[in-house]
């Protein structure tokens, strides 16, 4: 069977390439060749048609008129020359005659088909015909076997009855294949392209039937050999896997380029300038190395800090602080300008105040006058007395002042109960540095000597409590219990005194409850030790019910001996004076009636510590000596004296403030029984000195008023005359010369007896 | 702690001879001022610059110091200027009204 099925495909071959069909391109030829255009290609190729087919509009010629000869002349003919043609030229930039540089010209151009039979493109041109005949005659071919193979599959004797389909011109061929079919391989030299052809043709088809294993078996061996051969003739053409090899190309949209551009804002320009002077790389690097510092002391707090709570607290304080540190510095940028307008404005006060002195003084004898520098109100409180003043140890310019209404003149005001405690310094008399409202009015206050920020005050409902004033804030470091601690009374003084041996600070204070009391400044608290309380030892005793009670005495006054630290005096109000020791607390040195009205002030000699004076509301100011009760000399000031202090410059000069505005001096020295001095401060009705301070350092006293005023005065240089060391002979000191003056002073009113009395007491001191 | 700067500027007004306080903050512009607008924006610029100066030439002397205060004594008045790192105070006075 399979080889009937090879002739059967060369017969339809055959039949496919001899058949004429309208599809070939040969069929035209005989056409054109009546149009006389000539072609020689063409003419060749018409040869082979047998009969030429005439397109039915061709003319229609008789036999003569074909027969009639026309001529056809082919004439060489140049072309005229075409002159004053123009050619743009580029590389002139304008239009220039063209002129034709080609040595030949063309006379005729045919294109042709034609290739050399033996060349090696006819190779190529055999394999590219073949493809397209291939093409164009599949269909058939495949029908064609289709129906053989099934017909030979179910019945073989179906192949007459398919060769009886076939054409009868095609008979003769068939039986040409069935005898070539004989002789395969012998004939291969000849008709081998056309088998080779052949076999490829039904190769693909057998294969993709892969139903009928039978033919491609039986076909195997033959084919091989073909195609090796054809693959040797043929080895350009090569077709990549036939069974199922597509090639599929799509043209896919070409991609447009296009230019877009767009204009961006444009970025903002600073200009930047600076300079790099010595000082800024001094601050960044002094700021560098503070936040270095900054970041160890973190690292640190990081390691022993355990809450993280902590650490958010850490930082909030931080922001506070800097955010105060600009306030702050505000504040006292402001004060610096508040004190540099007053310097401006009290420029004449300021002068005088450290250069002014008075002239006059050398012609009067020994008086001296007083010059009214400043004038300092605290107007907020305006209404309130100047209760105490005291000059601070640090700085010679600054003084503090309580203020507040004493207990007798409370009544009469309307406002309430309320106190102050002002720091003025001389240099801004305006304001005062330091304003602190306590809760009831101020009566007293001290500075430690050693410790000048640590203010102890006293206030009149029994209260004692302990400023820092060098801190912001304005609570008291340390305050009384309103329970067990304070005073029943108003606290009329508080003194600091020299420090415990162990360090510890301390304080005496003495209240209208009539006890003296020690202070003891602990870590958190202060203790209270009752030292001395002043019975008056006097009928008529109170009774209540049988219980016979001791009448004890208001004390108004402590005045500590500057040498001796346990010995000190104590007024009251009742006008008594009690000596006491700090050792025995139910027992009195020395205890006498000194005054008829209240004591206001007692004071020791600055140069000799037996001698002090005491002042009264009786209007006296009387002159003692120690351990004696009767007074070395009595002024009678004719007003209710509120102070007396000695000065601190001369041993024999004292000053004496009134209730009726006087500040009046004394000099021992000069007269016994007329002031020196004599200087109204403010006629004014219910208006009254209440305090007097001597500044440690200027000829300055501070005279505090009734009206919260405070005015500082100038002692002219009659009122500190002190004892100049004689320039020959034995040299004294200021200090010896002082005492001896103060002695000679007094020793005209001294008694006989008495001058017996200073030896006593140098041994007993 | 703000209302004590602000009494105490009220107070440096209120004294005698003090023509105008005006307060300029670190960018030269016035930000409390007792003038009118355009004195006090003069006065705010033109001595900032001053005190700039001022305070370099201090610090190029010697950079651990620094300026704390200047004064100008002028025919009319004595313009006090304390600078500040974040400040300036200025306060203008007529001293002789102030005296007498």
């Amino acid at each position: 069977m399979p080889p009937k099925l090879d002739q059967t495909t060369k017969k339809a071959t055959r039949l496919s390439l001899s058949q004429p069909g309208p599809k070939k391109p040969f069929n035209k030829e005989p056409s054109r060749r009546q149009v006389k255009i000539a072609k020689p290609a063409d003419d060749i190729n018409a040869v082979t048609s047998i009969e030429p087919l005439k397109p039915e509009d061709q003319l229609k010629l008789t036999e003569e008129e074909l027969d009639e000869p026309i001529s056809n002349i082919l004439q060489v003919v140049e072309s005229p020359e075409q002159t004053a043609r123009v050619v743009y030229s580029y590389k002139d930039g304008s239009f220039v005659t063209y002129t034709n540089n080609d040595s030949f010209i063309t006379l005729i151009e045919l294109t042709s088909t034609l290739i050399y039979r033996e060349s090696k493109n006819t190779n190529i041109q055999n394999e590219l015909t073949y493809v397209d005949d291939l093409t164009e005659d599949n269909d058939k071919k495949i029908v064609v076997e289709q129906v053989r193979e099934e017909n030979d599959d179910d019945n073989p004797d179906h192949t007459d009855y398919i060769d009886e389909n076939v054409d009868t011109r095609m008979q003769e061929e068939v039986d040409e294949g069935d005898s070539e079919g004989e002789g395969d391989f012998p004939n291969e030299e000849t008709d081998g392209r056309e088998e080779m052809d052949e076999e490829k043709i039904s190769k693909p088809k057998a294969a993709s039937d892969s139903d009928d294993e039978t033919p491609v078996v039986a076909k195997d061996k033959p084919m091989s050999n073909i195609i090796l051969s054809a693959k040797q003739r043929n080895a350009p053409k090569k077709l990549m896997n036939q069974f199922n090899f597509f090639e599929r190309c799509a043209l896919t949209e070409e991609i447009i380029l296009r230019d877009k551009e767009i204009q961006t804002t444009p970025p903002t320009k600073n200009d930047f300038c600076t300079y790099a002077t010595q000082w800024i790389i001094y601050d960044a690097y002094n700021e560098d190395y503070l936040k270095q510092q900054e970041e160890k002391e973190k690292d640190k707090r990081d390691k022993i800090a355990i809450h993280a709570n902590k650490k958010i607290t850490i930082k909030k304080k931080n922001n506070d602080v800097t955010e105060d540190q600009t306030e702050k510095m505000m504040l006292m940028t402001a004060t610096f300008l508040e004190r540099m307008i007053n310097l401006n404005t009290m420029d004449a006060i300021a002068q005088d105040f450290r250069y002014y002195e008075d002239p006059s003084d050398q012609f009067r004898d020994r008086e001296g006058t007083l010059l009214p520098l400043w004038t300092m109100t605290y107007e907020r409180a305006d209404n309130l007395y100047v209760t105490d003043i005291s000059w601070s140890p640090d700085y010679f310019d600054m003084f503090a002042v309580t203020l507040g209404t004493p207990l007798g003149h409370l009544p009469l005001t309307d406002s309430p109960d309320v106190g102050y405690v002002c720091l003025w310094s001389l240099k801004n008399p305006s304001y005062p540095e330091y304003i602190n409202q306590t809760h009831c009015g101020a009566m007293c206050l001290d500075f430690h000597r050693n410790h000048g920020f640590l203010l102890a005050v006293g206030f009149h409902d029994g209260h004692l409590a302990v400023y820092n004033v060098s801190l912001p804030t304005k609570e008291p470091q340390y305050m009384t219990d309103a329970v067990n601690t304070k005073h029943m009374g108003c606290v009329r003084q508080v003194i600091w005194v020299k420090d415990l041996p162990d360090g510890e600070l301390n304080f005496y204070s003495i209240s209208e409850d009539g006890t003296v009391c020690n202070w003891l400044l602990m870590q958190s608290e202060i203790s209270k030790t009752i030292i001395v309380t002043l019975v008056l030892d006097i009928e008529p005793q109170i009774t209540l019910g049988g219980v016979s009670e001791t009448l004890i005495g208001r004390g108004t006054t402590i005045a500590f001996h500057p040498e001796n630290n346990g010995i000190y005096l104590v007024g009251t109000n009742e006008g008594y004076i009690f000596k006491c020791n700090t050792e025995w607390s139910s027992f009195f040195m020395q205890k006498f009636k000194a005054h008829e009205l209240s004591i206001y002030r007692i004071d020791y000699n600055k140069y000799d510590p037996n001698i002090y004076l005491s002042c009264s509301g009786d209007c006296t100011v009387k002159i003692w000596e120690d351990k004696s009760d009767i007074p070395l000399l009595i002024f009678d000031i004719l007003w209710s004296v509120s102070d007396v202090l000695w000065s601190p410059f001369s041993s024999t000069v004292f000053s004496v403030i009134t209730e009726d505005c006087d500040v009046v001096f004394y000099d021992l020295n000069a007269d016994k029984y007329k002031n020196i001095c004599r200087q109204p401060i403010q006629a004014e009705s219910q208006y009254q000195l209440t305090k007097l301070s001597f500044n440690w350092r200027m000829p300055v006293i501070v005279v505090g008023s009734s009206k919260s005023t405070v005015i500082a005065l100038k002692m002219s240089p009659n009122l500190r005359l002190i004892m100049k060391p004689p320039k020959k002979g034995k040299h004294y000191t200021t200090q010896m010369l002082e005492l001896e003056k103060l002695h000679k002073a007094l020793d005209s009113t001294r008694e006989p007896d008495t001058l017996v009395v200073p030896d006593d007491d140098t041994t007993d001191s | 702690m703000a209302s004590e700067v602000e009494d105490t500027l009220k107070r440096i007004q209120s004294h005698r001879g003090v023509i105008g306080t005006i307060v300029v903050n670190s960018e030269g512009i016035p930000i409390k001022s007792t003038l009118d607008n355009s004195t006090s924006v003069q006065y705010a610029g033109l001595i900032q610059q001053l005190a700039d100066k001022a305070r370099s030439v201090v610090r190029d002397l010697d950079p651990s110091n620094d300026l704390m205060f200047l004064r100008m004594r002028t025919k009319k008045h004595e313009i006090m200027v304390a600078p500040d790192k974040e400040f300036i105070m200025i306060v203008i006075q007529n001293p002789t009204e102030a005296q007498s």
